[in-house]
């Protein structure tokens, strides 16, 4: 065999190919190849038609499809996510045959037809599909919907050629079983797809209020024409790489990078892993960054990688809470390492220097703070109902179908513009700015389309450290994009926990008493509680929280969606169920009974009252009773609440012009969950302009001040601000009109002559003083004040301090489940939902984004554990066949009622929605299990075999 | 860091005795691609150095019913076994296995041959970092360490499940694979052996797969059509609904005589290195009325011989009730009964 070059066996290779026709390269010319060897080294010239357009590459034989469209012919509508073809990010169809273009070798296109997302429309008309999307709202973030999309249009033809009418469920979801999405659109899509086969105009799930517009950014996201960070690839970029830990635990002796700095092809090379004050950070877990390598291709910057020399001295790796906690266990921070902790940040805990270390533990933290109520547990023993459970649930990672990544690009003046999947534009823009003491004006950060975030993708990360130093380093643009191995690993989790819960109670259902410990596996960080919500949830007699962090060589936490809450509410909820089962207690009118709040009551009876389920609640184990039944079907339930979050000095930018158009401008992000429809919905209703004529620009740093979109911080703060700004714009249009036409008064909907004639204020940007008007319009503090109002400082927002709301956003979930006695098979039918979020600022966005968050608690329930390899800490789910998550034909449909009526202290009336969706799900899933099985299931995720053995098969 | 592994070059033989004189220890045969090139990008170390497309390679996709049997050729994709019409009719557990692979992404490209003898999926073994006893090295790493969903049977020197769905609704159908090798004269020859002689191991030796030897490719698949009354399924445990690698899965094919078994071949799969055939639960069947209560004695002895590790303990109770579950299935609804 010749020896011959690597150079080709990276995607990256593929980046130096020319997306114009090639000299000389016809048509089957590869096919003529064949007939000898090809050296996997040498590019061969291809041709395939894309879209009904002949193009020519030149591609190695081990490049991808989905490579050569994306990096050669431009064709960035087809994403790519797990390049294992698992996810279907990447579907197209060669010679109309659906297929994953991440496996499929571009040299097995050459001749053939290819169509993509982006020859799916004809002209500016979409395809029934596409249209069907939109209309369903059937899509979030949008980083899935163009494989959607194809994979739909390939079930659509065939099911129009044989069939009619329309397709059912089953079929649709079998069809699209080969697509996942991790915001949980899945019963929108069936919809869609349901209703185009069937020639029907899709619509968005439920009922639709009479204000509601489609998803602004919607149009974008299914022809393809999104354009996510993943998607940008500046001319005379150079492609980064991280040479990680390979080890969970390791003293790092030294780090050798001469033999990688000769290497061709590299550019830059900084390390990451040094301490300050001389020497290096040891390794604690597998992935941790050590030194990060940019190169002109990636091929070259990763065979550099492999050139670096890491001298380490192994220690002993601990992977669970339970070895880390062990006597003689290897500690991952002995004193003098202590300041290198990592804080997760998933939930507030007491201040450090009141939580003790001891080896591997951190805390307890107590509350009330810093004391142990020893009357808890008493009263607990002497109540007359009492539920003593634990728990225990496995890390979930994060895994949005856009991977991390970072472009870095210097600019003319000496500063940055940012490109990253980011959550929060300007604190990352601030972050940026402070690490490489540039004015923060030259720092600008975009994320216009972020594909999924769920937490993990906020605030400042190793790949925007790394871009942006190589970037200053080499003067020249930097990418630097996780691969999804690295992406499962280290790209964000939510803590494992182990919980101890006892609950006391008199015999009509009244709580008298929680003791309630809680123990937070956040990998090699701290930072997390699993006992937030216990505090203020219900109202006990006596309370007595403690919980503490353990450490483990695993990759560190970050917040993800509600931190703490589910897990948290996974045990609660099921005490609580516990609770009302041994009273024989409706369990929802068990929690009305024990609530002081209103509005929580209200919301309990609308979810009760809708769900056609209330003469179920009571039911335990009503089928297994009867051996003969094989399905037990069980409804259960579980309630929440999570905080107001708000940032008052959130602002609102609109630009007007005569021509009736209207520009709105804010710094927030649109992960999926709707903020440009949010700031549209409000704009549009408020002026009565039509959403054609209005723009909303968001995820650039430089706009007006926003906080990051995490918390649900977002809509209870721009809403506010977009309608202010709504209300002065309204104010510039009557002064408009009342220079043009004398005898005008003013009403809510525009001007009113003297006659009664109303003009409406669309009608009146004609008249506006200037061709552009601009108003911008501050969020502002809430109707009666705060419950905590905005700190002076604030570590996490700087120029955003964010505070805490009067109102609370509560709701209530029941889930309708079948469990198969004989296989452990879990199916959840039907999930029901009553949420209190104030006045729903943008209807359509929001039931998405409730019905998303049940997609992700039911997968949280079912499907996903993280492993890792106990005696190296290596991660054994780093891709979507070994980590798994619900897909399409998991999904059962979801009934979201929103509580018709607006906040009383939020000044528009809307509150944020996103976390609090998410808390009682698989709470109320596992009380559905308990109540079909008469069997309490105290860990996650609830798989077929943790049936089996609770039923006692052999 | 790992050295990357890579091919070096792609051969393109237009003939299979082409095909077969580029094979050798150091390629590897190249088809659908969605194990191949899966590998290719993770730069495996099971990645060979020369990849021997069969794009070229014409007359290998057909499914043909023949005189007494169905002939499918190795190219074919699993979206066309499970669409087909014959072998739904005569073939359903292999339609049906073929159906719950993957997705349909996946079936669009996956062949039949590239199927049954893809790598296996265990996260050791796919983890590049681990040199572990299947690639020559001294330790099955998932024995000390997470073996959650690994083999029960036969797992002395290497604990990874076989990862093939229609192989275990071949070896029930009784199939055989017609294999081509070159002779001396570098002409190529073929011959038809059960594929129940090709998917063993030596229990011995981590490093095996299968009894194909290194310069032979798989070019048919060869399915009995039975003169008699039979029935049959496939069935599998998995926490989803689709897209998933089984738990466990099962292939049935009872041969029925008014309604007694006159004849069973009962095969699990995700429980062993190979495809496990079920021999005491057959033996229990054969000449009995299926009901409940025989159903469920002779499920019971579907894991005969089964040495579970630590953890997976729960497959013994699972491969039970799968077992149960299918046999229940005929029972009820007379699945898939196929009378010539």
């Amino acid at each position: 065999m010749p020896h011959v070059s690597r150079r080709a066996f990276l995607k990256g290779a593929s980046v130096a190919l020319s997306a114009s026709p090639l000299l000389g390269a016809k048509e089957g010319e590869a096919e003529n190849a064949a007939a000898a060897q090809l050296a996997a080294s040498e590019p061969i010239a291809i041709s395939l038609t894309a879209n009904g357009t002949l193009c020519h590459a030149k591609v190695a034989p081990t490049t991808t499809l989905a490579a050569t469209l994306r990096e050669s012919l431009g064709l960035t509508g087809t994403k790519v996510s797990c390049e294992g073809g698992a996810c279907g990010a990447c579907s197209v169809h060669v010679d109309g045959t659906l297929v994953a273009a991440c496996l499929t070798l571009a040299i097995d296109a050459d001749g053939r037809e290819v169509k993509t997302i982006e020859g799916v429309q004809t002209d500016t008309v979409l395809h029934p599909i596409q249209q069907a999307f939109l209309d369903a709202d059937a899509l979030q973030c949008g980083y899935c919907t163009p494989g959607m999309v194809m994979s739909a249009v390939d079930f659509y033809d065939r099911w129009k050629e044989t069939n009619q009418g329309a397709p059912a469920p089953h079929v649709v979801k079998e069809a699209m079983s080969g697509n996942l999405c991790r915001c949980g659109a899945q019963p929108a899509i069936v919809a869609a797809v349901t209703a185009a086969c069937a020639k029907t105009r899709a619509a968005p799930l439920g009922e639709t209020p009479l204000y509601a517009l489609q998803r602004h950014d919607g149009r974008e996201k299914v022809t393809g024409t999104a354009r996510y960070t993943f998607d940008h690839y500046p001319p005379q970029t150079l492609h980064a790489v991280f040479v990680r830990a390979e080890y969970g635990h390791a003293k790092i002796l030294d780090v050798d990078t001469t033999g990688a700095e000769k290497m061709p092809g590299v550019v830059g090379v900084v390390l990451m892993a040094e301490k300050i004050g001389g020497g290096f950070l040891t390794a604690r877990w597998v992935g941790q960054e050590i030194v990060a390598i940019a190169a002109t291709t990636l091929e070259q910057a990763q065979r550099a990688a492999n050139a670096v020399v890491v001298k380490t001295e192994p220690l002993g790796v601990v992977t669970t809470p339970a070895a880390a906690a062990q006597d003689g266990a290897p500690v991952l921070y002995p004193e003098a390492d202590r300041d290198d902790v990592r804080n997760a940040a998933e939930g507030p805990s007491a201040p450090d220097f009141l939580l003790p270390w001891s080896g591997n533990l951190r805390g307890p933290a107590t509350w009330p703070l810093g004391q142990r109520n020893a009357d808890a547990d008493d009263v607990v023993s002497a109540s007359k109902v009492q539920s003593r459970l634990k728990f225990a649930t496995e890390v979930q990672v994060h895994a949005p179908l856009e991977r991390h990544v970072t472009v870095a690009v210097p600019t003319d003046d000496g500063g940055l513009d940012v490109y990253a999947s980011t959550q929060t534009v300007q604190i990352l823009a601030e972050e940026i700015a402070d690490i490489l003491e540039m004015s923060p004006s030259k720092v600008r950060v975009f994320g216009e389309y972020v594909g999924g975030g769920f937490g993990c993708k906020a605030g400042l990360r190793a790949e925007h450290l790394a871009a942006v130093k190589l970037a200053v380093k080499t003067k020249r643009p930097v990418r630097l994009a996780l691969g999804f191995s690295d992406h499962l690993t280290v790209g964000g989790n939510r803590p494992g926990t182990e919980q101890s819960i006892a609950l006391g109670a008199e015999p009509n259902g009244k709580l008298n008493a929680v003791v309630h410990h809680g123990r937070s596996n956040c990998g090699a960080a701290v930072g997390e509680r699993s006992t937030g919500m216990t505090e203020n949830h219900y109202r006990f007699d006596e309370v007595e929280i403690a919980d503490d962090n353990i450490v483990t060589n695993g990759a560190p936490a970050c917040p993800w969606r509600a931190p703490g809450f589910p897990a948290n509410a996974f045990a609660l909820e099921q005490a609580v169920d516990d609770i009302a089962a041994q009273c024989g207690k409706d369990p929802l009118l068990l929690r009305i009974e024990n609530e002081h709040r209103r509005r929580f009551q209200e919301v309990y009876r609308l979810a009760r009252d809708r769900s056609g389920l209330s003469s179920r609640l009571l039911h335990v184990a009503e089928d297994a009773k009867n051996p003969e039944m094989r399905t037990l079907r069980g409804v259960g339930v579980a309630t929440a609440h999570w905080f107001a979050l708000t940032s008052p000095s959130c602002q609102v930018r609109l630009r007007a012009r005569r021509d009736g158009t209207i520009e709105a401008a804010v710094a927030t992000q649109d992960m999926g969950q709707g903020a440009r429809t949010v700031v549209a919905n409000v704009v549009c209703e408020t002026l009565g302009v039509d959403a054609k004529n209005v723009s909303v620009v968001v995820g650039k740093s430089e706009l007006p001040p926003a906080p990051g979109s995490f918390g649900s911080i977002s809509t209870g703060s721009i809403a506010p601000a977009a309608w202010k700004a709504a209300l002065a714009l309204q104010d510039a249009l009557y002064r408009g009109a009342a220079r043009a036409r004398s005898d005008v008064t003013r009403s809510e909907r525009g001007a009113v002559s003297s006659r009664g004639k109303l003009t409406p204020w669309r009608d009146l940007f004609v008249d506006l003083e200037q061709d552009l008007v601009e108003v911008t319009a501050h969020r502002g503090a809430d109707t009666d004040g705060f419950k905590f109002p905005p700190l002076p400082f604030d570590a996490f927002a700087e120029h955003v301090p964010f505070a805490v709301a009067k109102d609370e956003v509560s709701s209530a979930q029941i889930a309708e489940v079948e469990v198969d006695r004989l296989l452990g098979t879990i199916r959840v039918k039907r999930v029901v939902v009553a949420l209190d979020a104030g006045r729903i600022a943008s209807p359509i966005t929001a039931r998405s984004q409730v019905v998303g968050a049940v997609m992700q608690g039911i997968s949280y329930a079912l499907y996903e554990a993280r492993r890792l390899d106990p005696k190296t800490g290596r991660n054994l789910t780093d891709s979507f066949e070994t980590y798994s998550i619900l897909g399409i034909a998991d999904a059962p449909d979801v009934d979201v009622h929103f509580l018709p009526a607006p906040s009383e202290n939020n000044p528009y009336g809307s509150l944020g929605l996103g976390e609090n969706a998410i808390i009682a799900t698989a709470a109320a899933v596992a009380n559905a299990v308990f109540r079909a099985t008469g069997k309490r299931m105290t860990t996650t995720p609830i798989l077929p075999r943790a049936i089996l053995t609770a039923m006692g098969a052999k | 860091m790992t050295s990357p592994h890579t091919p070096t070059s792609f051969a393109f033989p237009s003939t299979i005795e082409q095909a077969l004189l580029q094979k050798s220890t150091a390629s590897e045969f190249l088809a659908g691609g969605t194990d191949v090139v899966a590998r290719l990008k993770a730069h495996h170390p099971s990645t060979k150095e020369v990849l021997v497309h069969l794009r070229n390679l014409s007359g290998l996709n057909a499914i043909v019913s023949e005189e007494g049997h169905i002939r499918v050729g190795a190219k074919t994709t699993l979206t066309a076994v499970a669409h087909d019409a014959s072998l739904l009719a005569q073939a359903a557990a292999f339609s049906e296995a073929a159906r719950h692979t993957a997705t349909p992404q996946i079936r669009n490209r996956a062949t039949v041959a590239g199927a049954l003898f893809q790598r296996p999926r265990c996260d050791y073994f796919r983890d590049v970092t681990f040199h572990c006893a299947k690639e020559g090295g001294s330790q099955c790493f998932a024995k000390d360490g997470d073996h959650s969903r690994h083999a029960i049977f036969d797992t002395q020197t290497c604990s990874a499940p076989h990862p093939s769905s229609i192989a275990t609704a071949l070896l029930a159908l009784d199939a055989s694979v017609v294999i081509a090798t070159v002779d001396a004269e570098q002409k190529a020859t073929s011959k038809t052996v059960p594929l129940d002689a090709v998917l063993t191991v030596d229990p011995k030796d981590p490093t095996t797969e299968n009894a194909l030897s290194d310069a032979a490719l798989v070019t048919h698949v060869v399915i009995p059509v039975r003169n008699t009354t039979s029935a049959q399924i496939y069935r599998r445990a998995s926490a989803r609904e689709r897209a998933d690698w089984a738990d466990v899965e099962v292939s049935i094919v009872l041969g029925m005589v008014s309604s007694v078994v006159s004849d069973a071949r009962i095969f699990l799969g995700a429980v062993g290195r190979v495809p496990v055939r079920a021999s005491l639960t057959e033996r229990a069947l054969v000449g009995q009325t299926l009901g409940t209560r025989t159903i469920r004695r002779a499920a019971a002895l579907a894991t005969n011989g089964a040495k579970p590790l630590p953890q997976n303990q729960w497959k013994v109770a699972m491969t039970h009730a799968l077992v149960e579950d299918a046999l229940t299935a005929l029972l009820d609804r007379r699945i898939d009964e196929v009378t010539p």
